[in-house]
């Protein structure tokens, strides 16, 4: 028991590292793709990336966006 | 349909060159038509594992440069006709060596074999950008040590962002002594951390070291190691999920004394 959980934290340790260069790829990904479909700011946008307790990523994503693009105008 | 296959660990001296060795042999064995490729450029042992050390003639190196065809290249082994050796260079220049040119080897050696086993170099440099690059499937070598194991983690974030179809680990050195009294960590707690599947087990044995010191690269049936390299072509071969178990040794009364004079001798 006492080596999976060595085992456990070693990965979940390496797994812990949260790069800010990931973080500012994806915010700029999901910049371009909410842009599309609202005004937002690059400011507005919000990622945070945890580690769940079984060794999962859960990714947030939080925006705020100030107003919807007319329909007629989205990309295809 | 061919397939290539990767054989990788990230760490070094885990048993890569020894898994993909047998591998390719016991392959053979099954009438398949094996490529086994040394991509340690350098460092090549590929060759001594499999005894035909005093039989290369070229490597691919020449075959890219154009020294000789790649035909000329492969040595054949001498007990299974269908098993062949495409051995790496020993010189350790191999900065020229793109990744495209040795892409174009291995389609060719694609359309020859059923099986192209690449011995990947340690490390998760440019080597091993060479050599995951080439392949479909990957299988990564790790120990049941701790060290061993969070490297393949390691590796196996980095393949998940390659192409491959299919990434699965094999446990090496595995002992039944240590894994019966918890001592030692078993496969499913290594798939679970991990979270890819098994592709096989092998234990710990002496043979597989006597054989290479006897130039010679034949497991005897009757041992161990033999039994679980054949199990390991089966899951490579169909899919299958067999497992060899080393603990059997280990169990009963007959084997609780087994397990007592290995660690105390």
């Amino acid at each position: 028991m006492e080596l999976i959980s060595r085992l456990d934290n070693v990965i979940k340790k390496d797994k812990q590292l949260n790069p800010q260069y990931m973080k500012d790829v994806i915010k700029s990904d999901i910049f371009y793709l909410l842009n599309n479909y609202f005004e937002v700011e690059y400011s507005d946008i919000d990622i945070n990336i945890d580690l769940t307790d079984n060794n999962m990523y859960s990714i947030n994503i939080n925006a705020i966006g100030d107003r919807m693009k007319a329909m007629q105008i989205l990309p295809r | 349909m061919s397939r290539v296959i990767v054989v990788t660990s990230g760490k070094g001296g885990v048993g890569k060159t020894t898994v993909c060795a047998n591998l390719g042999l016991n392959l053979a064995k099954k009438n398949y038509r094996v490529c086994v490729i040394d991509m340690d450029i350098g460092l090549n042992n590929l060759d001594v594992v499999l005894g035909m050390e005093n039989r290369v003639l070229y490597s691919m190196q020449d075959v890219l440069e154009g020294k000789c065809r790649l035909r000329q290249a492969l040595v054949e082994d001498s007990t299974y006709p269908l098993l062949y050796l495409l051995s790496s260079g020993n010189v350790a220049h191999n900065l020229s060596i793109r990744p495209e040119y040795i892409k174009a080897v291995i389609d060719e050696l694609k359309t020859i074999f059923d099986y192209v086993l690449i011995d990947c170099p340690a490390g998760i440099d440019a080597g091993f950008n060479r050599s995951v690059i080439c392949a479909e499937e990957a299988l990564v070598v790790t120990t049941p040590h701790l060290s061993s194991i969070r490297d393949a983690d390691k590796v196996v974030t980095i393949l998940s962002t390659y192409n491959l179809s299919s990434i699965k680990f094999v446990v090496n050195r595995a002992r039944g002594d240590l894994i019966i009294d918890k001592l030692m960590l078993d496969v499913y707690d290594i798939s679970k951390a991990l979270k890819i599947e098994f592709g096989g087990v092998i234990p710990e044995d002496d043979n597989v070291t006597i054989t290479q010191v006897q130039n010679c690269n034949r497991l005897d049936y009757k041992i161990p190691s033999h039994k679980a390299f054949l199990i390991l072509s089966d899951n490579i071969e169909t899919g299958s999920k067999k497992l060899y178990d080393c603990t059997y040794k280990y169990k009963g009364v007959i084997g609780g004394m087994r397990k007592f004079f290995k660690r105390k001798i």
